[in-house]
């Protein structure tokens, strides 16, 4: 086993235009692991998803990905090399159908897998989707469209996982769902870094937790002992506003 | 039977070049959502290029090669990467401004380098001038016959391509969401730069084909070409290319029915063939769901791009804003005090016709700036104001004062018609809308005697009030400073109140301003006739300042120029607007001054202003001033902090 | 009399049955929670109630009035407040303008003429409302603040601020805890609270967060495939099994 992690950001500084959102950040995600990256609105969990997948470009720092220096990387290229980032809100294409969705993803890969058998395992690990292969994206439910986000991994067995607030807006029922998903596919060897709201079902996942506030790491450690760190996430009473609020999420 | 088919069948090549037009300008609005208003342009400099080279003894094939396999596409990158990739996702404004700029830029630039040129007959298999077959009694040429093929031919291949998995599955794709796309391993510039190339090709393919339409080649023919096309796109659903193609050559058809039909000779009928597609595409826009708004998906990720500069001036510290106000009212009044005092007579005349103009482009401050409606139809407004003036004098010996106010009423009743169909627009829509309106004043409306009396015109006197006469160009100057100051208020204290909020909430979200009870229909009205009545009163006080009119000095390229010109300086403040007049009326006046060989250099100028607002959609002046006022800000603060660290140490 | 009283309301989307005949009474001051499954139709039938959609069948009646038919704006001057789930709020504003011109809104239609003699800016007493209103929902601190720049969370709460601004009668809210962190929660459910309390305002709060939806409401309506399947007491609802199938799942 290859001791050097699959992902490691540091000293990642990120800006949208005069507000700044990450100072600094640094932790890393094994191979195989899953990680739990919480803090409150406006921590820049977003931001490091973003800066991660290589739709923002780091300010200063290096982010490595299965051992390549991908800082400058632009987007596609990253997803090419094994990365899906699934954004918080909208995470499918609506105006392509279910497939295509699918497909779109298969393209840039062509050869790595086998395309079909590619997609009969997102349809197996998620059958409502298999009924809706013709079906506009756009036209699912939400539940649903975060299953098609979600089965873009299983069909090609990516390296790395990243989800952004995949509850948001769902019924209990689906959320249930969704996180048996993510265990079979943290199961089936891909590593996961999940951002998340739901503090209990996101601590029943990841082993590690890295826990961001006001753009920085406020503390970093095993899912177990989180309850120490939990309390840095507390802000101070008045809290003031950081520059970096911006960088929450935007208005979605 | 066989006169009908005599109209129809000359207007099938005429259908299929705004068809191949058109299927291009689908191509890139569905790739980046940019309606390319510069694409008659782009067409124009490959004819003229092609005839060019021809001129210059090439063969046809080598002027085909180069003007269009190679200008096309060529001209398509260069837009594409330096200019319309950095307004994806921008507000409808922001995407047209730019697209308005290059329109009128790149035919004087190109005719400047290359000089007026008559066109070549293009065709490449068959003898364009020979008559090949008869049908139903009128003669087909070669070029006719391969004008119909080449377009057919092309436009089948690009839907082809279209439907394509590889190519057309991904630009579906970037279409929605360039940054959706690329997280899934798409390269979504890649995709737009091959969009823009192909969409580019299309342009200079119709530009070289279009010969059978015009002797001459001609910019304002290209415009015409453009509307035509945009309507052809329009009945195509923006979407659909063999809907598209029938659309063109319906168009074309049309164009040329009526012109048989109709009696010869009266306004109508010469003006109705070339409206003819301006009428299609207003009816289209108003009457198909699809056209209404900008049928873009919002992208989920638009905020990973750094926040577009903020449209509203920053906060300033109060020393420095007070400071700001100080030196700018200064600046106006030494301005004033110097056009006044020392100016040469030309130059004081400038300066009137700038305090005119900025009357005009004060209306657009109001429209497009605070209630956020794109109108590419003001010069109408202006012109309807002018002529009220002008024929209330000719035919009832109203003083001028009194008919600069009936002008803008009657522009105001006009502009109020004209919101009525935008009601349920929104957009670039509304823009194409009232550019229909405004090629429709030109062609018909400001040709009758009773309007804008054709090319003659009318005669406005100077004004005249009491015992004051302002027949003097000082005089006059302090008139319009007046009339200036008054309508600056107006715009000031109609932004500040409940309207003027009420339009910014509407600005922001149509759906939430309903929500809290804003009448959102009932405010648009208000806002284009406010705006209308401002235009109106600017245009008659010019038609009084220059003593004669004609629809000429109101057409719609003025229309245009003005909204690239606000939009660039700054739409959001009353300074940009004056500050725009001035601008371009002294650069008017400049480049007026030099040899004639140099006048497109105003093109050339707003080429570049197109290339800088890409950069700075809060307005060129507006961001020199916010460059300033930081700096200054900058210094007050370390000017502070010294005194308060001596403070301390005392 | 109810306040709103809906009776067989249907809507459908190109053959798809969004709301099958929903009959729905809110009385003057309620609080009613409106819950199911994600695709239920619960936006869809706020669209309806709101005037943004219109039911093919069925009549909606507020304050005894019949108002289906009218557009949004006049429902709202009857009213009727509303959040959304995607947001609307009026970009390039202040939190601040958004509940002067609220204010000023409600007080009846502007004038023209009012403007150019300058009776249009904002009143001393309007200003006052408008910081009361930013301190009871905590937003004092950005009042000044574009809406841009603020993250997802404060952006609901300028929506909720706007809505009370409004003096409505019913307030109608979409999925407001969405997106919010522990401590934007508590914010908003005590300016729901307070809101009902010194406006006397009926709410119809449409959320996943159950927690939230009891603090808040005492009776709940579950939907589900367009159909009104429960209507009652809080914790009645929740043990019912039906409701448990449709939408609690394994979680409870």
């Amino acid at each position: 086993m290859s001791s050097a992690p699959l992902l490691e950001l540091s000293g990642v500084d990120l800006s949208y235009g005069p507000y700044r959102a990450l100072f600094g950040v640094s932790f890393t995600v094994s191979a195989r692991a899953a990680v739990a990256l919480v803090g409150s609105n406006g921590s820049g969990k977003t931001s490091v998803a973003r800066v991660v997948s290589g739709l923002v470009r780091a300010r200063a720092g290096s982010i490595r990905f299965d051992g390549r220096d991908v800082t400058r990387w632009p987007a596609w290229r990253i997803a090419r090399a094994g990365l899906v980032h699934v954004p918080e809100g909208r995470s499918v294409l609506g105006s392509l159908t279910v497939e295509e969705n699918l497909l779109l993803g298969l393209e840039g890969l062509a050869g790595r897998h086998g395309g079909a058998g590619a997609l009969e395992r997102a349809y197996s690990m998620f059958p409502r989707l298999s009924d809706r292969r013709r079906q506009l994206a756009g036209t699912l439910s939400g539940g649903e469209q975060r299953m098609l986000a979600l089965g873009r991994a299983v069909a090609v067995p990516e390296q790395l996982l990243v989800v952004d607030e995949l509850s948001l807006g769902l019924s209990p029922t689906v959320v249930d769902e969704i996180f048996s998903g993510l265990r079979e596919i943290l199961a089936s060897g891909t590593s996961l870094l999940v951002i998340e709201q739901h503090v209990e079902r996101v601590l029943a996942l990841a082993e590690r937790v890295v826990v961001l506030a006001h753009g920085r790491v406020a503390g970093e450690g095993p899912a177990g002992e989180l309850a120490g760190v939990l309390s840095s996430l507390r802000p101070s009473p008045g809290r003031p506003e950081p520059p970096t609020s911006a960088a929450g999420g935007g208005l979605a | 039977m066989t006169e009908l088919l005599s109209y129809v069948l000359p207007g099938v090549p005429y259908g299929c070049v705004y068809a191949l037009m058109a299927a291009g300008l689908v191509l890139t609005y569905r790739a980046s959502g940019v309606f390319n208003l510069a694409f008659g342009a782009q067409a124009y400099v490959s004819a003229l290029l092609f005839s060019v080279v021809v001129q210059e003894g090439a063969g046809t094939w080598w002027a085909f090669v180069l003007s269009v396999v190679v200008a096309g596409p060529v001209m398509g990158l260069l837009l594409d990467g330096v200019v319309f990739r950095y307004t994806r996702g921008a507000p409808p404004l922001v995407r047209l401004v730019p697209a308005l700029g290059l329109m009128i830029a790149i035919p004087s630039v190109a005719q400047m380098l290359a000089g007026t040129s008559t066109r070549v007959p293009a065709s490449f298999v068959l003898r364009p001038n020979q008559v090949y077959f008869h049908l139903a009694g009128s003669a087909v040429s070669g070029e006719e016959i391969g004008t119909t093929l080449v377009a057919f031919a092309s436009v089948a291949a690009l839907a082809a391509l279209l439907r394509s998995r590889r190519l057309g599955l991904r630009m579906r794709a970037v279409v929605e969401s360039p940054r959706m796309a690329e997280l899934h391993g798409v390269r979504s510039d890649a995709v737009g730069s091959l969009a823009w190339s192909i969409s580019s090709l299309f342009a200079a393919l119709a530009g070289v084909l279009l010969a059978p339409i015009y002797a001459q080649l001609n910019a304002s023919n290209f415009t015409a070409l453009l509307v035509a096309a945009i309507a052809a796109a329009a009945v195509g659903g923006l979407e659909s290319l063999p809907l598209t193609l029938v659309g063109g050559i319906a168009i074309g058809v049309a164009q040329q029915v009526i012109g048989g039909y109709l009696p010869s000779g009266t306004i109508l009928s010469s003006g109705l063939r070339p409206a003819f597609p301006f009428l299609v595409l207003a009816v289209l826009l108003v009457g198909r769901r699809s056209l209404r708004h900008d049928g873009r998906l919002d992208d989920p990720l638009a905020g990973c791009d750094p926040p577009m500069a903020s449209l509203r001036p920053a906060p300033r510290m109060a020393e420095v804003a007070l400071g700001a106000k100080a030196f700018t009212v200064a600046l106006g009044a030494a301005v004033v005090a110097i056009a006044v005092a020392v100016v040469p007579g030309n130059w004081e005349f400038t300066f009137t016709q700038a305090a005119v103009l900025s009357i005009v482009m004060l209306s657009i401050t109001l429209l497009t700036g605070l209630a956020g409606q794109i109108s590419l139809g003001q010069a109408v407004f202006a012109g309807a104001g002018a002529f009220t003036a002008g024929q209330l004098a000719a035919h009832f010996g109203l003083p001028v004062l009194a008919g600069v106010l009936a002008g803008g009423l009657v522009a105001g009743m006009l502009g109020a018609i004209v919101a009525l169909p935008t009601l349920s627009l929104g957009g670039i829509s509304v823009g194409l809308l009232t550019l229909s309106f405004a090629l429709l004043a030109d062609n018909v409306l400001f040709l009758y005697s009773w309007s804008g009396n054709g090319a003659t015109g009318l005669s406005v006197p100077r004004p005249k009030l009491g015992g004051l006469s302002f027949a003097g160009t000082g005089a006059f100057f302090g008139l319009s400073l007046v009339i200036l100051g008054i309508v600056s208020g107006a715009v000031v204290l109609v932004r500040g109140g409940t309207v003027g909020r009420q339009l910014a909430a509407i600005r922001g979200s149509e759906t939430g301003a309903a929500s809290i009870g804003i009448d959102v229909a009932r405010l648009r009205i208000v806002a284009f006739t406010l705006s209308a009545v401002i235009a109106g009163v600017g245009g008659a006080l010019y038609a009084s300042l220059e003593q004669s009119v004609s629809p000429n000095d109101f057409n719609y390229q003025f229309s245009l120029v003005y909204v690239v010109v606000v939009a660039a300086v700054g739409v959001y403040s009353v300074a940009g607007a004056i500050e725009a007049a001035l601008a371009y009326t002294v650069l008017l006046q400049l480049v007026g001054s030099l040899p004639g060989r140099y006048s497109s250099l105003v093109a050339l100028v707003f080429g570049l202003v197109a290339l800088g607002y890409v950069r700075h959609p809060e307005g060129v002046v507006t961001y020199a001033q916010s460059w300033v006022l930081d700096r200054a800000e900058q210094l007050a603060r370390f000017l502070q902090r010294d005194r308060a660290s001596g403070a301390e140490a005392g | 009399m109810p306040l709103l009283e809906l009776a067989g309301v249907s809507k459908s989307f190109g053959g798809i049955v969004a709301l099958h005949e929903v009959t729905l009474a809110v009385a003057e001051g309620e609080p009613v929670g409106l819950v199911g499954p994600n695709g239920a139709g619960k936006t869809t039938l706020f669209d309806c109630i709101a005037g943004l959609l219109e039911p093919e069948a069925g009549s909606i009646r507020f304050g005894g009035r019949r108002v289906d038919g009218l557009p949004p704006f006049r429902r709202s001057r009857l009213g009727m407040a509303r959040t959304f789930q995607r947001l609307e709020l009026f970009s390039g504003m202040t939190p601040l303008e958004h509940l002067l011109v609220t204010e000023r809104t409600r007080q009846g239609t502007g004038r023209l003429w009012k403007d150019l003699v300058g009776l249009g800016r904002p009143t001393r007493a309007e200003r006052r409302e408008a910081d009361a209103l930013l301190d009871l929902v905590g937003l004092a601190d950005v009042a000044d603040q574009p809406v841009e720049v603020l993250g997802l969370g404060r952006a609901r709460l300028v929506e909720l601020a706007r809505a009370l601004a409004a003096g409505p009668r019913l307030l109608m809210l979409d999925e407001p805890s969405s997106g919010l962190d522990d401590d934007e929660r508590e914010a908003l459910a005590s300016a729901i609270e307070r809101a009902r309390r010194e406006l006397g305002a009926a709410v119809l709060l449409v959320e996943h967060d159950l927690d939230l939806v009891a603090e808040v409401v005492s009776r709940l309506v579950v939907l589900d495939a367009g159909k009104v399947i429960a209507d009652g007491g809080v914790s009645t609802v929740l043990a019912d099994e039906g409701v448990r199938r449709a939408y609690l799942g394994a979680a409870r």
